[in-house]
């Protein structure tokens, strides 16, 4: 099913799956390409977990997916400001975010977080400042997104802020350290990222395992 | 081979499949005058952004903008080489 809720002057969908389940985990997605090449991902784990009982909600921010808003009229506050009415729409559980989108779960809700392979912000802009070098387009456009510099500098700026209930998972070939590490494939960096069932059910599993052990606590 | 210039090999490798989607067998085939950008239809300007970063994830190093010209893709034991001298730092 979908929901929707309401973000500065727009309404956003929220893609729902399980929303009668006593356990909601609100999922902020990676930004920019590496969300479309983790949907389906995304979309595994949200079966997955149906399966297991738990529900999940996965947003639009403004200015992307279905919005109707264009990202150059935002500012990253905007997503942070939008995260927030999520929140208080969805009232979730746990908080899981994918790599880029771990900048943007800063929130002073007192959900547990689920951190999946977090990027910092530096490196959110140094790949699409590299996209842009390499494909030399005009000064504006990142990857193909159409950014105002201050979005991109306060994104530069964004820290992973520190949270004392959460739990941070990584690929194993990744040398950062971790509560645990899967194996896997980056999908994230692929242009035809296909998929990775025993990603999406490592992840999913630990994902449900570190809900009711929240759940319960 | 010095072991860890077999664990770069190896490594580099493993990137070139992880990001490019290559099989096991055509990353494996790849030898030191193998042609990378230009060559490897899959290499775009978006997979050298993915390419990079998972270098320096992997590895531990840096690569700066200005380092990051047509040489450096050319070939892939060029690229080997480069990585060396950086992880040697």
């Amino acid at each position: 099913m979908s929901d929707r809720y309401r973000a500065g002057n727009s309404e956003e969908l929220i893609q729902r799956v399980g929303a009668d389940h006593a356990i909601q985990i609100l999922i902020l997605e990676p930004l920019f390409e590496e969300k479309n090449r983790t949907r389906r991902l995304i979309a595994q784990m949200m079966r997955l977990l149906d399966g297991k009982a738990i529900g999940t909600a996965l947003p639009d921010l403004p200015g992307t997916g279905e919005s109707m808003i264009n990202v150059d009229a935002l500012e990253f506050a905007d997503w942070l400001d939008a995260v927030q009415s999520v929140i208080e729409a969805v009232q979730p559980s746990v908080i899981a975010s994918l790599r880029g989108g771990c900048l943007l779960d800063a929130s002073v809700s007192p959900a547990p977080r689920w951190r999946f392979a977090p990027e910092t912000g530096v490196r959110v802009v140094r790949d699409l400042e590299r996209m842009r070098l390499t494909s030399g387009t005009d000064e504006s456009v990142y990857g193909g997104h159409r950014l105002r510099q201050s979005f991109v500098e306060h994104i530069r700026s964004a820290p992973l802020q520190p949270n004392p209930r959460c739990r941070m998972v990584r690929l194993d070939t990744d040398v950062l350290e971790a509560d645990l590490k899967v194996s896997g494939t980056p999908l994230w960096r692929r242009a035809e990222p296909g998929e990775d069932a025993a990603l999406a059910k490592h992840l999913a599993d630990d994902l449900a395992l570190w809900s009711r052990t929240c759940a319960a606590s | 081979m010095t072991s860890q210039v077999q664990t770069i090999d190896t490594t580099v490798r493993a990137i070139m499949r992880d990001v490019l989607g290559l099989s096991v067998e055509r990353a494996d085939a790849l030898t030191a005058d193998s042609g990378l950008f230009g060559t490897l239809p899959e290499l775009d300007s978006m997979a050298v952004a993915g390419l990079l970063t998972e270098l320096e994830d992997r590895l531990g190093i840096i690569v700066d903008d200005d380092e990051v010209d047509g040489d450096l893709l050319e070939t892939f034991g060029g690229l080997l080489r480069f990585v060396e001298r950086k992880v040697a730092g």
